[in-house]
């Protein structure tokens, strides 16, 4: 409610108040009976509400909006006719006997009472400053009146001090030399004339158009995108006592700015507000800038307002846009003109703009010119007594506030809030703003771009000079390519090892002999000066064989990455050109190109040296060509080549960090990223050795293992692994020289970890983008804070600069975007002018630069502090996505009318708007009712636009979640609000814990996962566990003694399950011990449910553990059965035929549902068995209602090598190391308890039987089924000439449903697919 | 803060400089040594196709010499 104007006692009841010091309501007129103690209650002022607010919101803090006044009297002086001055003053001025309550309805009122006591104290010697402090410590209780109080200090008989202390609420700054100048004339025993009551004002408030003014400040407001906030972390905590920092102006200077202003006719108001918009937007990195301007808010139609004592003053919004072309004074001209369209609309309070303008806090810095009408200093007061000096102490609980007096010598006084800005960078702040009112006064003209806001000691800092020369991207040839430095090398020490990895070792000269025989056949395939040459290889020492051999032959090396799906495959081909492609298998993706096979025999880098030359192919390499050509995610839909030249990469070879440390590097970063540009060439180039980590994910133990029997000095991780290797061991850095991590926002508390377990190894924190050549700055972390530790300095030959919107260097402290230039800026994107033009632009300091698009600041020390993205590409587990791109390719499904990608918790989340919710009208708000992840809503599928999305791109650029909205969320500019996308459902129970072991595990699942919350009925991997995660939880699990191994996560996945394993009431669980094996060929997932239950086929490697990724999305009804491979439990066994393997599960089958329907699913090999069983089924006239083949095909079962086994069975136990069966073996047993099921002899048998498996699934002849088959094709790591669901067609009567899901074989049953099949599957069985 | 160089509704030029390398470049800020207009005044668009036309091999001048020897 608002005030509807004042409300006199005589004759009525008195409003309900609330607090316990409320006066009895008067019972009778004031004329009559007992008077009553209030004369008058009236509404207040917008201001003094926002006061109220403040005062009653900490009441034990101290009160800022204490102000005070403090009056030198020199001369004799009568302390009781003061005294009695200051009683006939409140009595004079009622609004000064108020006292502030709250209605019940919330909504204060003041309270002024007839009569109050004057708070009055004399003191006679003593420090009057200690005094006025006193006063100004003891808070004023709002109840309470009155809210002033005097205090007169005896300095010496005619030397005489006035301490006048008042609390905000009563009095603003202009009244106060008002008050004090009538107070003195009743002294003297004047009667000056009275001045106007403040109820006046208060009635003039209350006939105001208050929906015309809230109409002008919305439209001053419009487009606003979001408030100003220096301290945005701050809102709502307690104010802290400011510091205050001041600041002159010299005469000359304050004239020439006078001269300036009023030849332009702009106030000195405006001008304050222009610098100090410039100054904020800099601060803050915006060029549309709001911050709270003081108005003395006295109405000139009011007669007599200039004269009235009370809170009249507002702050109100003071919005600046900022445009780079314009000048100085046009910026002021236009502020000027902006803010006296406003000034009729000057009586809203500021809750109340915010309210029309749709948004909480807009600023929270202000300024105030202090123009106060009279100078109270040095009056003749009467008798003798003369007023020589007057001061004051007034503040406000903003972070920054900017008071300007002016006078000969302009007085700037900036009070900050030390806690936030402490002194040092207020009285930064306050020299910087003075530079700008120099620059108005000096060059009004100027367009604010050239406007230079820094002073010579930050220019140096920052590095904001141009380099002398470096006009152009001069390619002079003298330098180094990576071909010449290689032989050099190689000649300095040949025998010295050049790559290293598990069974096997190069020199320099061997390297250099296998490299050659390859360029030759490059060469002959007619590989040239840049001509591209595509790389498809598992890790392994070709990698570096092959790269080197491109460079020598001439050529530019484009690695692709194995996790593409074909046609991004094809696309990069294409893109490229690449006439030739060097691989170690059958490329299964569409392209034109001659393909090199380094896995069969006979290719260049075998063994047969005699086959083609070893000498070096010398052919001529310049230091300006393009050494490779890496792809990263395009925000306009497509990926983009960064072309990065020889040169780049010889600079960061060659740059002093990596001075002795970084002699043995692991290579184990996928070669399609830029890291490797690292791990290959800083080793290679320098002596060192390429340690080459066996193929697959790395995970801390196979770290420790690399690091020990290899002898690393140095590696690059990525941030989550970094984290997890300092959560789990971090002395596993302990070994080595130095450890680089970087590309995402570091974990302080990770690095402190591994600071105090490594104290002797370097902590090198990494920062650059690929276009800058892999790295681009570098900071040694030495201790490590609360926040990040800087990403350090630009590395040798390379200039760092952080800009601001109209491309200035932002000072120290100021938020800017990073641009880069100097050695290692890449020649730009692959056929891509337009695009290169835009990032890769011309330099202020010289020649080019990269525009980063990263937010940047610099530290006080010139370290550069990394702040996130300007833009919205993110990095998950180390990848860099533009969500763009995956928006592009989303909004190309016909299902889809709008889409949204964001990163959230990393993980990636699509919002979808279909194309029927848009025809519908999208009537629904878009938060709140908000569908689960999964769950179909009109049109859009989630799974399908999964599925659809993993044709074309990458797995780690494949939404996680799906959710579907009604409409995107929109700011008030009409641009998606990306901070009001809701959370994605996630399908949980939430029901809290009950037992104590489920209050373990959904603790540690909470912490496991970052999640504050986690029900003991929710899944692990429902939200959002990865294998990584499983690792992590079973670590934690192990701390506090609770034993689980990653399999049981696997299997049971709920903190009810988990905390219910081994209990005699597990149904779960095996009930006897001797079922505790994990081996049982019918292994229960899930016994309870009323619908019929899903048997699930094993694949080749008999285990059938990984069909539980299915039970979370299947539901709480659907009963899951494995059927597991008889070797499992019987190691001598070998199954015969898959037809015999078949019936023998039927038997088991039947134990727990003796009559159909039944429900048979298989992945891989158990593809064909659940085929084979429902053809028996179907034979003894049995129901199959859901016959579900997952990437199985007759007659191809089983292709692949030995070595293939073990994906598979790894997924399933968690384990992701090498893959060497003592490794597995090893891993195994170290999970220890009563589920380390797998001993070597199973294992072994594990492989007996998928060899046999593939034997038999050979011969096996399917019959028909005379019924329809659900099949899933696992989308990636398809070949051209791969099997389809097309080839059951002979083998199946009804109708055969191909799904795709994105995912390669072996990985099916990871949660992310998983969850899609059993979505898939639930769908069916509805 | 819109970054100068995405501002869809502002004025920009196509630069060039002696390498033959282009540079998209908002049309208030100073133009800094070594660069020269090669297009615009014009929209961010009509300097990017003006870009994408004439910049069809972006080796540097020096290097296409370099190569060609």
């Amino acid at each position: 409610m608002t005030p509807t104007g004042s409300i006199t006692t005589s004759g009525t009841a008195a409003p309900a108040l609330t607090g316990p010091v409320i006066p009895a309501a008067p019972a009778a007129p004031a004329t009559g009976g007992p008077a009553s103690q209030l004369e008058d209650i009236l509404p207040l002022s917008p201001l003094q509400q926002g006061l109220y607010f403040h005062a009653v919101f900490d009441e034990a803090a101290p009160d800022v909006y204490t102000a005070q006044l403090v009056l030198e009297l020199e001369g004799p002086l009568d302390a009781a006719r003061l005294r009695d001055a200051a009683a006939r003053l409140l009595a004079r001025h009622p609004n000064l006997r108020a006292s502030f309550r709250q209605r019940a309805s919330g909504d204060p009122v003041q309270l002024v009472h007839r009569r109050v006591e004057v708070p009055w104290r004399e003191v006679s010697g003593g420090d009057p400053d200690a005094v006025a402090a006193e006063e100004r410590a003891r808070r004023f209780d709002l109840a309470r009146p009155p809210l002033l109080r005097f205090a007169l200090v005896r300095l010496a008989p005619d030397r005489h001090r006035l301490v006048l202390t008042n609390h905000h609420i009563l009095l603003d700054g202009w009244s106060t030399p008002l008050l004090a100048a009538e107070f003195l004339a009743l002294y003297t025993g004047a009667e000056p004339p009275p001045a106007p009551p403040y109820k006046d004002y208060l009635a003039w408030l209350v006939r105001q158009d208050r929906a015309a003014a809230g109409a002008a400040w919305g439209r001053a407001l419009d487009g606003l995108d979001g408030p100003t906030l220096v301290a945005p972390d701050l809102a709502g905590g307690p104010p802290a006592d400011p510091g205050r920092v001041r600041a002159h102006l010299s005469e000359g200077l304050t004239d020439r700015l006078t001269t300036v202003l009023r030849s332009r006719s702009l106030t000195l108001n405006t001008a304050v507000q222009g610098a100090w918009a410039l100054l904020l937007a800099q601060l803050t990195g915006r060029d549309d800038v709001v911050f709270g301007g003081t108005v003395s808010g006295r109405p000139a139609e009011l007669p007599g307002v200039e004269r009235m004592v009370g809170l009249f003053i507002n702050t109100l919004p003071v919005r600046v846009r900022l445009r780079p072309d314009e000048t100085l004074t046009g910026l002021l001209a236009r502020i000027q003109a902006e803010q006296t369209d406003l000034l009729p609309h000057h009586h809203l309070g500021l809750a109340e703009i915010q309210r029309w303008h749709g948004s909480g806090a807009l600023f929270d810095t202000m300024t105030v010119l202090e123009n106060y009408p009279t100078d109270t200093a040095a009056a003749e007061v009467g008798d003798g007594l003369r007023l020589t000096g007057a001061g004051g102490s007034d503040a406000t609980h903003y972070p920054l506030a900017l008071a300007v007096v002016p006078g000969g010598r302009l007085s700037l006084r900036l009070d900050h809030r030390p806690d936030v800005f402490p002194r040092a960078e207020a009285l930064r702040l306050l020299n910087r703003l003075t530079r700008l009112l120099k620059a108005v006064a000096a060059d009004p003209d100027l367009p604010l771009a050239r406007l230079d806001l820094l002073s010579a000691d930050e220019r140096a800092l920052v590095g904001a000079e141009a380099v002398p020369g470096g006009t152009a991207d001069a390619e002079t040839g003298r330098d180094a390519t990576l071909v010449s430095a290689f032989a050099e090398q190689a000649e300095r020490t040949p025998d010295a090892e050049a790559v290293a990895g598990d069974g096997f070792s190069l020199t320099y000269a061997a390297l250099n002999g296998r490299a050659n025989r390859l360029a030759h056949l490059l060469a002959e395939l007619g590989v040239g000066p840049e001509t591209p040459v595509a790389v498809l290889l598992e890790r392994s020492a070709e990698v570096v064989v092959a790269t080197l051999a491109i460079a020598k032959a001439g050529g530019t090396y484009v690695p692709v990455h194995h996790g593409y799906p074909p046609e991004r495959m094809s696309w990069v081909m294409a893109d490229t050109g690449a006439p030739v492609l060097v691989t170690d298998r059958e490329p299964g993706f569409a392209h034109g190109a001659a393909v090199v096979r380094l896995d069969l025999p006979g290719a260049a880098a075998g063994d047969d040296p005699g086959f083609v030359p070893e000498y070096d192919p010398h052919v001529r390499v310049h230091p300006g060509q393009l050494a490779y050509v890496i792809y990263t995610s395009g925000s306009t839909g497509t990926p983009k080549g960064v072309a990065v030249r020889h040169r780049d990469v010889v600079a960061l070879a060659a740059d002093r960090c990596w001075t002795g440390r970084h002699r043995r590097v692991l290579m184990h970063s996928p070669h399609a990223f830029d890291a490797s540009t690292y791990e290959i060439w800083v080793p290679l180039l320098t002596g060192g050795t390429v340690v080459v980590a066996p193929p697959g994910e790395l995970d801390p133990a196979a770290l420790a293992r690399l690091a020990h029997e290899h002898r690393l000095t140095a590696l690059f991780i990525t941030t989550a692994l970094f984290n997890l290797v300092a959560e789990e061991d971090p002395g596993t850095f302990a070994l080595l020289a130095e450890v680089l991590t970087g590309g995402e926002a570091a974990s302080p508390a990770a690095m402190r970890r591994v600071r105090d377990a490594c104290p002797d190894t370097v902590l090198g924190h990494v920062y650059g983008p690929t276009e800058t050549t892999t790295y681009a700055t570098y900071h040694a972390v030495s201790e490590v804070g609360e926040g990040a530790p800087p990403i350090g300095r630009a590395m040798d030959g390379m200039r760092a600069h952080v800009l601001d919107g109209f491309l200035r260097p932002v000072p120290p402290g100021a938020v800017g975007e990073l641009y880069l230039s100097g050695a290692g800026l890449a020649r730009g994107y692959l056929g891509r002018a337009g695009l290169t033009a835009e990032r890769f632009t011309a330099c202020p300091y010289g020649g080019r630069m990269y525009r980063t698009g990263d937010l940047a600041r610099w530290t006080p020390e010139g370290e550069l502090e990394y702040l996130g993205r300007a833009d919205q590409q993110v990095k998950i587990r180390g990848f860099r996505i533009e969500p763009g791109e995956i928006e592009a390719v989303l909004a190309r499904h016909p299902s889809v009318a709008q889409v949204s990608v964001l990163a959230r918790d990393n993980r990636l989340v699509a919002y979808v708007v279909g194309v029927e919710e848009r025809t519908a009208g999208g009537g629904r708000e878009g938060a709140g009712d908000v569908p689960a992840a999964g769950t179909t809503a009109g049109g859009v599928v989630p799974e399908e636009l999964r599925a659809f999305a993993g044709k074309t791109l990458p797995e780690y650029m494949v939404p996680q979640a799906v959710v579907v909205l009604d409409a995107l969320p929109l700011t008030p500019n009409g641009k998606v609000d990306r901070a009001a996308l809701p959370e994605p459902g996630v399908p949980a129970s939430g029901r809290a814990p009950e037992t104590p072991g489920e209050e373990r595990f959904c603790r540690l699942f909470a912490e496991v996962l970052g999640l504050e919350r986690v029900g003991a009925d929710d899944g692990f991997f429902d939200l959002g566990g990865d294998s990584i995660a499983v690792i992590q939880l079973v670590s934690r699990a192990r701390r506090e003694g609770l034993e689980i191994s990653p399999r049981e996560v696997f299997a049971r996945q709920t903190a009810e399950a988990l905390a219910r394993a081994g209990s005699p009431d597990d149904p779960d669980g095996p009930g006897d011990p001797d079922a505790s094996t994990g081996r049982e060929i019918l292994l229960p997932l899930r016994r309870t449910g009323a619908a019929p239950p899903l048997f699930c086929v094993h694949p080749g490697a008999g285990l059938g553990w990984p069909y539980s990724g299915l039970l979370r999305r299947l539901g709480p009804d659907q009963p899951v059965y494995a059927l597991q491979a008889r070797v499992l439990s019987e190691p001598d066994y070998t199954a015969p035929s898959i037809e015999a393997m078949a019936r023998d599960y039927l038997e088991q089958v039947r134990r727990v549902r003796p009559r159909g329907p039944y429900l048979l699913a298989g992945w891989s090999m158990g593809g064909l068995i659940a085929h084979a069983m429902a053809v028996e089924l179907r034979e003894s006239g049995e129901e199959v209602a859901l016959l579900a083949v997952l990437d199985a095909y007759p007659g191809r079962e089983g292709g692949p090598d030995e070595r293939d086994v073990l994906p598979e069975l790894l997924a399933a136990i968690g384990y992701r190391g090498s893959g060497e069966i003592d490794d597995v073996v090893a891993f195994v047993r170290d999970q220890g308890g009563r589920y380390a099921t797998l001993d070597e002899q199973t294992l072994l048998a594990v492989y007996r039987n998928y060899r046999n498996g593939v034997k038999i699934s050979q011969e096996y002849e399917p019959r028909c089924f005379d019924g329809d088959v659900l099949f899933v094709t696992a989308a990636h790591g398809r070949e051209a000439d791969s099997p389809t669901a097309a080839d059951w067609k002979p083998y199946v009567t009804g109708t055969i449903t191909d799904h795709a899901v994105a995912c390669d074989h072996a990985s099916m049953l990871n949660p992310g697919p998983a969850a899609q099949i059993a979505e898939l599957l639930r769908k069916e069985l509805r | 803060m819109t970054n100068p160089f995405e501002n869809p509704d502002g004025t920009y030029f196509a630069l060039v400089n002696d390498e033959g390398q282009y540079s998209l470049w908002p049309s208030w800020a100073e133009i800094p040594a070594g660069w020269t207009v090669a297009f615009g005044e014009d929209t961010r668009q009509a300097c990017l196709d003006h870009i994408e036309t004439n910049w069809t091999d972006m080796r540097p001048s020096s290097l296409i010499r370099a190569m060609g020897e």
